[in-house]
């Protein structure tokens, strides 16, 4: 009898057993379902969000430029409109860590460019990249960004808003890469000849020796393309690679306009660059009022009247960025003066101060 | 090097002072018998690996800290960015109330911390950024983090920013007629002397020590002074610490200058002081 009761004890448990078994197993499969679901809800977010267009070699929405290339990639994921693609579009390159020169030119140049419906093809890098993307829709005009990883690892992390702007605004963000692919500082280099090839020319604002900046240029050589740069100062570490591409071929570019007679495009300049590069510096009084790159603050500018005490200083500024040290040995101020009128016009908002206790006009 | 050198300009301490700063000594056991009273202002520069209980005082019966042996002298914290960030935050409170609670098992202390906090620091970690005679190699997110050090609460107790270019050779070697630190000093002494006479009743020494109430009754502005701070408050985005700390700061140019009233131009060097963190930490 005991042994009888011993069995069907065990059978029980093992009934037991195997209900909880099968009770485990559904809940793991109801668990995983759930996941499931999830897991689709957030693709289906994403891709609601985002909309990750898969542009393969043979496909007809592929650039035809790209197509010319050494070795061109063999699938396109794009983000926003892709007929920008096969579009006119200028590159505009330059370094992260931009100069105030370098940047005012980004912005006329990038500005100019939008205007004539010409798309702007940059690598939303820092510096120069960004202002290249900002300027050129700010004229309502397109911008194309060629990033170097996959789109759920955008880099650098502050420009994802101007990324998801550039988005709302009608361009489009391009990557070789799956969504996947995380950040390798192998890829940046690899990109550059996406931008040099989306383009009809690339322009080099700012590079240093040896830059990302000169691989793009680099890159356009190699694919017979027009490079053009932005002319600096031979002391100007910021501008040895432009010098260098200059010394090597490239055209120097002072004007956006002058894009036409290479390209056939119709690129008109703005009034500020006139004045700028034909020498018509002649009334600081014109230049006060058109140094602003904004249309809208221009006509701001001019309402505005500077106190007398303040016009020598500010007339200094005008002509390039000062040190306060600088300011003072020009006018042979003592230098405790000139620190306060700095401090009474950043105030009334004249100028902005810079690292390095230099100063220049607010825009 | 610059920093090493305030002790020679700084005014002479009272007996009241002198007192005080001694007692501290006495209690932290640093005083010799040498020189049983303190009669210079102290100067302390501790190394940036220092911990936040010697910053403040602490321990199991409670000794005073760095700050406290400042009292009435300078803290001098070289390298700025290299210290812990934990203790740098640690001297908040001090910083304001002038005073600094410590509480143990067996005791709880307040010891007076009524110092002057002067720091030096790089604008990035290679030395470079907005120089120059020589490039920045930093990256920019370098730069970001080596500044975040400092947080924005800490630098708005900073009265006096200054920005120090490099100096070319052409300059060290110049033979100069500035002023030299003992005329500095009389200049000081007589700023002091004005502010001892005047805050006789309020048993306070300095300008640094007016609290709200008093600032209005000793930083009276004229219409023009109140609309330049008007102005710089909406255009320079200040805090309404920095609002009391520039009077503060006004009310002693003033005092240098001997005037009673603080007038626009005391008004713009004080703001002009606090214009450095707008540029730096604007990320």
């Amino acid at each position: 009898m005991k042994n009888i009761k011993q069995l069907k004890n065990i059978k029980q448990t093992k009934n037991i057993k195997q209900i909880e078994n099968k009770k485990q197993t559904k809940n793991i499969k109801q668990i995983e379902n759930i996941k499931q679901i999830k897991n689709i809800k957030q693709t289906k977010n994403k891709k609601q969000i985002q909309k990750i267009q898969q542009i393969k070699y043979t496909d007809k929405r592929y650039p035809e430029t790209l197509k010319k290339i050494k070795n061109p990639p063999q699938k396109l994921y794009v983000i926003g409109d892709a007929t920008l693609l096969n579009k006119q579009s200028i590159a505009i390159v330059g370094s992260r860590k931009a100069s105030e020169y370098g940047k005012k030119y980004t912005a006329l140049f990038s500005n100019n460019i939008a205007n004539s419906n010409i798309a702007v093809v940059s690598g939303l890098a820092l510096g120069i990249d960004s202002m290249a993307h900002k300027y050129s829709m700010e004229e309502q005009g397109k911008t194309i960004a060629v990033i170097a990883s996959g789109f759920e690892h955008i880099y650098p992390n502050e420009n994802i808003p101007l990324y998801q702007e550039i988005i709302k605004n009608g361009g489009c963000i391009v990557s070789e890469y799956p969504p996947e692919t995380k950040i390798d500082m192998k890829l940046f280099p690899k990109r550059n000849r996406i931008i040099a090839g989306l383009s009809m020319a690339v322009i080099v604002i700012e590079a240093k020796y040896r830059s990302g900046s000169s691989i793009t240029a680099k890159y356009a050589l190699e694919q017979k393309k027009q490079v053009f740069c932005l002319p600096h100062s031979i002391e100007d570490k910021n501008g040895v690679g432009c010098n260098n591409l200059i010394k090597k071929g490239a055209k120097l570019i002072a004007k956006a306009s002058e894009l036409n007679k290479y390209l056939g495009t119709k690129i008109e300049d703005s009034n500020i660059e006139e004045v700028l590069t034909e020498g018509r510096i002649t009334s600081p009084n014109i230049i006060k009022n058109q140094i602003s790159l904004k249309p809208k603050v221009k006509k701001e500018k001019i309402q505005t009247t500077i106190e007398k005490e303040y016009q020598p200083i500010y007339n200094l500024l005008l002509k390039k960025v000062m040190t306060n040290n600088e300011i003072a040995k020009k006018l042979e101020w003592p230098i405790s003066q000139v620190n306060q009128m700095l401090t009474m016009m950043e105030i009334k908002g004249y100028i902005t101060s810079m690292a390095g206790n230099e100063f220049k006009i607010k825009e | 090097m610059m920093a090493r050198r305030i002790p020679s300009i700084l005014p002479d301490l009272s007996f009241d002072e002198s007192l005080e700063t001694t007692k501290i000594h006495s209690v932290a056991g640093t005083l010799s018998k040498e020189n049983p009273l303190i009669v210079e202002r102290p100067f302390r520069a501790p190394h940036h690996t220092i911990s936040s209980t010697s910053l403040v005082g602490g321990g199991i019966f409670p000794k005073p800290g760095e700050v406290s042996l400042a009292h009435h002298g300078i803290l001098f914290l070289d390298e700025l960015p290299e210290f812990n960030k934990n203790t740098l935050e640690v001297m908040r409170g001090p910083l304001e109330d002038k005073k600094i609670t410590i509480s143990r098992v067996s005791n709880t202390l307040t010891f007076p911390c009524n110092f002057m906090l002067v720091a030096s620091m790089n604008p990035c970690p290679c030395g470079f950024y907005g120089s120059k005679q020589k490039e920045c190699t930093c990256q920019p997110q370098a730069i970001h983090k080596y500044l975040a050090k400092i947080s924005g609460p800490l630098l708005d107790r900073i009265d006096i920013q200054v920005e120090v270019s490099q100096v070319e050779y052409k300059h060290l070697e110049r033979n100069s007629k500035e002023e030299t630190s003992e005329q500095i000093k009389e200049r000081i002494n007589k700023a002091r002397k004005i502010q001892l006479k005047r805050y006789e009743k309020e048993g306070i020494y300095s300008n640094s020590e007016l609290t709200p109430n008093l600032q209005e009754k000793y930083c009276v502005l004229g219409k023009e002074e109140n609309m330049l701070l008007k102005q710089a408050f909406d255009r320079l985005n200040l805090s309404a610490r920095a609002y009391g700390r520039i009077l503060k700061v006004a009310r002693t140019i003033a005092d240098l200058e001997g005037k009673e009233k603080i007038e626009t131009p005391h008004i713009a060097e004080a703001i002009q002081y606090r214009s450095l963190d707008k540029k730096y930490w604007k990320y």
